[in-house]
């Protein structure tokens, strides 16, 4: 048992990665290698920063005008553990539904393949499941592939059950003050390299890959 | 795993940078012109009302003299008057016409006996009423007096130009409390204390401007990120809604650009046993804005209409009359009455009309 996350990024307010207006979390680290994986840079868990699960708690329980929280990364159930500690401290001062993100498949999951797993299940309210597969690489809402599926695991979120068949959220980027870009959404594969060389030609505006973390 | 997120620092070409650069220079050059101006504009306006106020003075004056009040030392003697008008008249600066105002200012508070001889301004040495003061203290009180006059303006001046007023506020309220210590140290003689602290306030004034132009280069910057990302979104096929803080009214915030297909957009109807129809509306284009207590509210305007116009329908064609909207995070100021009574936790994104 530990008291901290390797976090990668967090982003308070999110309109792409769950429904409606959520807070994200991506936790650092995977050990899945999906071919075409967007979230390459993440995968390691040394690109994360090392978070104690309080502070962490502390700074959800503050993000402003959302519904829910999404947990994606990296591998969430990694962290299975200290990920359901940290919703259930956030759940303690203030209602929240939970999205969870994973490379495994709920039926895997819930053989507890890593430790943790039944505890961080027993507080997501949507699990989005499977790894990303090239091949069945589709337009759909909150996902990147055909195979991934989206299992209301407890009533919260059913209202949105009808909208799942339907095309993808979008992207959403933002630009902070110094210049500094985040996207978030799950966008076809190439969208970001196609964004930036785009950029670079229509308004000679150059994106360099930073190593640290949008936090 | 799913939910891709990538950290990048847009970079501008150096030609870009140097066309920002050039611009803001050219800007901070009439952003130094119009501040000059103003002040100027405003030490005119000051000279001008001290003008009128010794012109009064020195009538008060001549009127007690043609009533043939006695001339007593320290009072106004005629030739006085007539000296200290033609000072005024010539006067051009506020150097030139403060002790000129002072003396004929204490000359009418002498006439109107020791009661109001502290009424309007301390006299100034020599007087009737008064011991001398130290040699130069009203040399040093002119100045100071003066000094304080052109802060005040300049101070004035920021208060007015756009970019100090957008991205200075806290320097612009902590240069009010230096203008004021600064003006009850000068009204109580403590001058080397008001010395200090306009010398901060004036130092205070010009990291401001330098502060607000950096900030606004660096705003321009952005703005360029942002339309070159709107550009490169739209040319992607995405429907880009306009850019939005993602704190309203905070410009330190993040600017969020929401891209989705042109087939995003979609309302799904769900009509519960309790007879409520309860919508996800998922695709459209939303804004946060500060409620009446500052709280973030969220509207969708365009969500709105449609969903109004499926309930005009729904009352045309088939004479079903339904109430007003609801949604979490609603501005209370626009939710209908019957919202009152609906359950406060919704699902997100869910309209809500009861009566159905």
């Amino acid at each position: 048992m530990t008291d901290t996350l390797r976090v990668a990024h967090l982003l308070p307010a999110c309109e792409t990665l769950g429904p409606g207006r959520r807070g994200v979390v991506w936790v650092a680290g995977c050990r899945r290698r999906c071919p075409g994986c967007v979230a390459e840079p993440i995968l390691d868990a040394a690109a994360g920063e090392t978070m104690a699960i309080d502070a962490l708690a502390d700074r959800i329980v503050a993000w402003p005008a959302i519904d829910g929280l999404t947990l994606t990364g990296g591998e969430p159930f990694e962290q299975a553990d200290a990920l359901a500690r940290l919703i259930r401290r956030v759940q303690r001062r203030r209602s929240l539904s939970v999205l969870c993100y994973s490379g495994f498949t709920l039926a895997a999951l819930r053989q507890e393949p890593l430790p943790g797993c039944r505890d961080l299940l027993a507080v997501t309210d949507v699990l989005i499941d499977g790894p990303f597969q090239a091949a069945a690489q589709d337009d759909l809402l909150w996902r990147g592939s055909s195979n991934q599926q989206v299992h209301f695991l407890t009533d919260r979120e059913t209202a949105w059950r009808s909208a799942v068949d339907g095309p993808g959220a979008g992207v959403e980027v933002h630009v902070r003050r110094d210049g500094s870009v985040f996207w978030a959404g799950v966008p076809a594969p190439g969208f970001a390299t196609d964004l930036a060389s785009r950029l670079a030609e229509a308004a000679d505006i150059h994106l360099v890959a930073q190593t640290g973390g949008w936090r | 795993m799913s939910g891709a997120a990538k950290y990048t620092i847009a970079r501008l070409s150096p030609a870009l940078l140097e066309r920002l650069a050039d611009q803001r220079r050219q800007e901070g050059a009439a952003t130094r012109r119009r501040l000059n101006a103003t002040v100027a504009s405003l030490l005119a306006e000051r000279l001008a009302a001290l003008q009128a106020d010794c012109r009064h003075l020195a009538a008060t004056l001549q009127s007690r003299l043609n009533e043939g009040a006695p001339a007593a030392a320290g009072g106004p003697q005629p030739h006085e008057v007539v000296t200290l008008l033609a000072a005024c008249e010539g006067a051009e600066s506020l150097l030139e016409l403060e002790p000129v105002h002072r003396r004929l200012a204490a000359l009418v508070a002498a006439g109107q006996g020791p009661d109001h001889a502290e009424g309007r301004t301390a006299l100034p040495e020599g007087s009737a009423t008064q011991p001398p003061a130290p040699d130069g203290w009203e040399a040093l009180r002119t100045r100071m007096t003066v000094e304080m006059a052109d802060l005040e303006a300049r101070l004035t001046a920021f208060k007015a130009e756009p970019i100090v007023a957008a991205w200075c506020q806290t320097t612009l309220q902590d240069a009010d409390d230096l203008l004021a210590q600064a003006t009850s140290a000068v009204s109580q003689g403590a001058f080397t204390h008001a010395d200090g602290v306009m010398a901060r306030l004036t130092r205070r004034l010009a990291a401001a401007l330098a502060e607000a132009e950096r900030r606004q280069q660096e705003e321009e910057a952005r703005s360029l990120i942002v339309a070159g990302l709107v550009q490169v979104l739209q040319a992607q096929d995405f429907v880009v809604g306009a850019p939005d803080l993602s704190e309203p009214g905070n410009l330190d915030s993040e600017v969020v650009i929401r891209a989705m297909r042109p087939d995003r957009r979609r309302l799904a109807v769900r009509i519960p046993v309790s007879g409520r129809l309860t919508y996800a509306v998922d695709g459209y284009p939303s804004r946060t804005e500060p409620g009446p207590a500052g709280e973030p509210t969220h509207r969708c305007d365009e969500a709105e209409a449609r969903l109004d116009a499926i309930h005009r329908q729904l009352a045309t064609d088939c004479g079903i009359e339904t109430d007003g909207l609801v949604w979490e995070g609603q501005d209370p100021r626009r939710r209908p009455p019957l919202g009152r009574h609906l359950p406060e936790v919704r699902p997100p994104g869910e309209r809500t009309r009861g009566g159905a």
